[in-house]
């Protein structure tokens, strides 16, 4: 049995112990909650990496780490929670295995090149990348100055002339 | 609160009562307030005052914490409640969570409902399509549930007025199913859409793709100025309350209507026990109400009472109105109240894709979407099922931004709006069920709930006819999209539990005979002739349409005549 099936496991035996025991497993596993500060720390180095600063804002200044902190301590249920807290852990023992070193202390070109390690359907690396493009996408830059997003739209028009020209 | 002093009887005494003030209870307070009488509007929520207590409709999306996410917290607490398509972080506070007022599902039946002032006119989806006499004759030309006692001329000058006052949106399309009405500007029909419309009426000489008609204002006029609601703006959170009073709503039209009069009364944390049967006079007398808050009994007084509490909780109400001459509920000497529910069949959806209008896409946003009107089993019977379905229609052409590959590949991938090579089309169902005995709600007595009234049973579920329906509907659907040259369809099963419509109806059918129904051709119950029920638990069938606007004719076509006959001195 790998690793991460020992994980999925793990999920599925936390999932079936009485409801006032689940905290306790949570805890067990990190040092206060599934989603402490050192794992914290890695979100933050692999969202600033994924979608990153340039001529526009990236995802760290838009706060986009902060964003998933919070809805995976408040919207993942208890089995991706664990899958999520255990797969940043395991993200800084990868950097370590590849380049010595902690994942938050890697150039943003190393931590890319971690990233693209895990095979494609690797759970862990989906979920945080589609939390980072759903923080990204749903922030009040990219909505208003990407999308252009109308709070207000006053209409409709069934039929227009497409515009393909790139927004960003 | 109003200064009601619950000692003296006569502060507690009204002309009239109304209980609910949802869809329909809204229509009946504006209609008996302005024709005069002191009405009492009591509600068992919370009052929600029109743009005062709607505290998310300014947000922005990205305003939310969890950006419109559920929590894992309320999801877990509220199974029912979340169901709903409406129900997310910026509408929560309008749902009643499953807590709040439990009930027994016998089989699996999710309740949807909103206890506030307004109740679910701030939550529903706008659609508004009249009924004809294909569904009124429904009952009777196929030998099931009872005939309807009246016809489409006696509801028709009712659709009016209300559509007027309510502001209805839509096209003279001069189709018999679906009778046109008092429109304002219909909404526009997107290329694909209008293709599809052209490709039908090419294809079939009987069905129809027409916008459908919503309670959206589309047009400033006096008579929506009057009422302080201005244009809809197309920002499609309706459900979180309009500013603009854009669509209608109790809160922002028939409520603040029936205020302007000074007649009405309304009391809110109100919880109906039951009505009061004065056995002497052979009337209702008022109404029993437990205060939400306190747990206070006080009763209240009128000649004549509404009954609009939404089509369960009026049946409930009904059931708990126990008395010597109605030992199992008010005017229930058929043994017939509660039973007899039906719904709409929502299970199947189908999706398609166009590959035409390629250089063609929408701009804004639309609080409606096209509407085809029920083709199945219309003049004779023609299928090995009874009735028909209607269908929601809609095509789109949304920018999309590319999410593959990592760093500055992955950003520039979600900075470039892009289109896929065609159109995305979809429909859904929306079936008629057929009312059975076996399909009903009932009180349990060995529950009661916080404010000491029985919890309801609930047992409504699907039959062999609403399986064959989804079967047929797949069919059809799938041969239209092939004749418009559609791509890629994929039929569902969309696993709707009954319920989850949030069109749930029956219980206190109307009828000719009191044999086999509760309510005559005036919504009032045969037995007890001051109690009128105007809601969906009045429904004889249930037909396809949408069923709120005809609700709103029920109300006020129904006061018109409990007014003509108190004025009689016959009430």
């Amino acid at each position: 049995m790998n690793r991460r099936q020992a994980i999925s496991l793990g999920a599925v035996a936390a999932l079936a112990i009485p409801a006032g025991l689940v905290w306790w497993n949570k805890t067990k596993i990190g040092d206060s909650t599934f989603i402490n500060e050192n794992r914290k720390a890695i979100l933050s180095a692999a969202v600033e990496v994924i979608i990153p600063e340039g001529n526009t804002p990236g995802a760290k200044s838009l706060g986009v780490d902060l964003y998933i902190a919070k809805v995976a301590e408040d919207c993942l249920d208890s089995e991706k929670q664990l899958l999520f807290g255990d797969g940043l852990v395991d993200l800084d023992k990868a950097a370590k295995k590849q380049f010595s070193k902690a994942f938050k202390l890697l150039t943003p070109a190393e931590r890319i090149e971690v990233l693209k390690t895990y095979p494609e359907d690797d759970e862990f690396i989906n979920l945080l990348k589609s939390l980072t493009i759903r923080g990204y996408n749903t922030s009040e830059y990219v909505m208003s100055n990407v999308q252009h997003f109308e709070f207000i739209p006053g209409r409709y028009v069934g039929c227009t002339n497409v515009n393909v020209k790139s927004n960003a | 609160m109003p200064n009601l002093n619950i000692n003296s009887v006569k502060d507690r005494t009204f002309d009239a009562i109304v209980i609910g003030s949802g869809i329909s209870g809204g229509w009946a307070a504006k209609e008996l307030t302005e024709k005069g009488l002191k009405t009492l509007v009591l509600e068992r929520g919370r009052e929600v005052k029109h743009n005062l207590d709607y505290p998310t409709t300014n947000l922005q999306p990205w305003e939310f914490e969890h950006r419109n996410q559920l929590t894992n917290e309320v999801k877990e607490a509220n199974p029912i409640a979340s169901s709903c398509y409406a129900f997310y972080e910026g509408t929560e506070h309008f749902f009643v969570k499953d807590a709040e007022h439990p009930y027994i599902q016998e089989k699996p039946f999710q309740w949807i409902r909103g206890y506030q002032t307004g109740g679910k006119s701030l939550l529903w989806a706008r659609q508004t399509q009249r009924w004809s006499d294909f569904d009124f004759e429904g009952p009777a030309r196929d030998g099931f549930s009872v005939d309807w006692p009246i016809r489409y001329a006696d509801l028709a000058p009712w659709y009016s007025y209300v559509e007027r006052f309510a502001g209805i949106s839509g096209n003279k399309d001069g189709i018999g199913v679906l009778p046109d009405g008092d429109f304002l500007p219909a909404h526009e029909m997107n290329c694909v859409e209008s293709y599809f419309q052209s490709a039908i009426k090419s294809n079939y000489k009987d069905r129809h793709i027409i916008q459908g008609r919503a309670a959206h204002l589309t047009d400033n006029r006096q008579i929506y100025l009057d009422q302080n609601r201005s244009k809809c703006m197309h920002r499609t959170i309706c459900e979180r309350g309009c500013p603009y009073g854009g669509y209608f709503s109790s809160n922002s039209s028939t409520l603040p209507a029936a205020e302007r009069t000074g007649n009405m009364t309304l009391r809110p944390f109100s919880v109906v026990h039951s009505i009061i049967y004065d056995e002497k006079n052979g009337k209702a007398s008022g109404v029993k109400v437990i205060d939400a808050n306190s747990k206070e009994e006080i009763d209240f007084y009128a000649k004549v009472i509404f009954l609009n509490a939404s089509a369960i909780n009026s049946n409930l109400v009904l059931l708990n109105s126990v008395s010597s001459r109605f030992p199992n509920g008010l005017g229930n000497d058929s043994g017939l109240l509660g039973k007899f529910m039906a719904f709409h069949n929502y299970n199947r959806t189908i999706s398609g894709e166009y590959e035409g209008f390629l250089d063609k896409t929408t701009e804004g946003r639309r609080p409606n979407s096209p509407y085809v009107p029920r083709f199945r089993n219309v003049e004779k019977q023609e299928t090995d099922f009874l009735r028909g379905y209607a269908a929601g229609f809609q095509a789109s052409r949304n920018p999309y931004f590319k999410g593959e590959g990592w760093g500055e590949e992955l950003k520039n991938g979600l900075n470039t709006k892009r289109y896929n090579d065609f159109w995305t089309v979809g429909s859904h169902m929306m079936g008629e069920t057929i009312p059975k005995e076996s399909n009903f709600v009932a009180l349990d007595n060995s529950v009661k709930d916080e404010w000491g009234i029985p919890q309801l049973r609930i047992s409504i579920d699907y039959d062999e006819n609403d399986k064959k329906m989804e079967k047929d509907y797949e069919e059809q659907f799938t041969e239209m999209f092939e004749k418009a040259g559609f791509k890629n369809i994929k039929t569902r099963e969309s696993g709707r539990i009954p319920g989850n419509d949030i069109h749930e109806m029956g219980g206190a059918r109307m009828g000719l005979d009191p044999k086999t129904s509760l309510l005559d051709k005036w919504h009032a119950l045969h037995h007890c002739k001051n109690v009128f029920v105007t809601d969906g638990a009045s429904m004889t069938s249930t037909s396809t349409q949408n069923p709120s606007l005809t609700y709103m004719a029920f109300a006020a076509r129904a006061v018109d005549y409990a007014v003509g006959q108190l004025k009689k001195g016959e009430l």
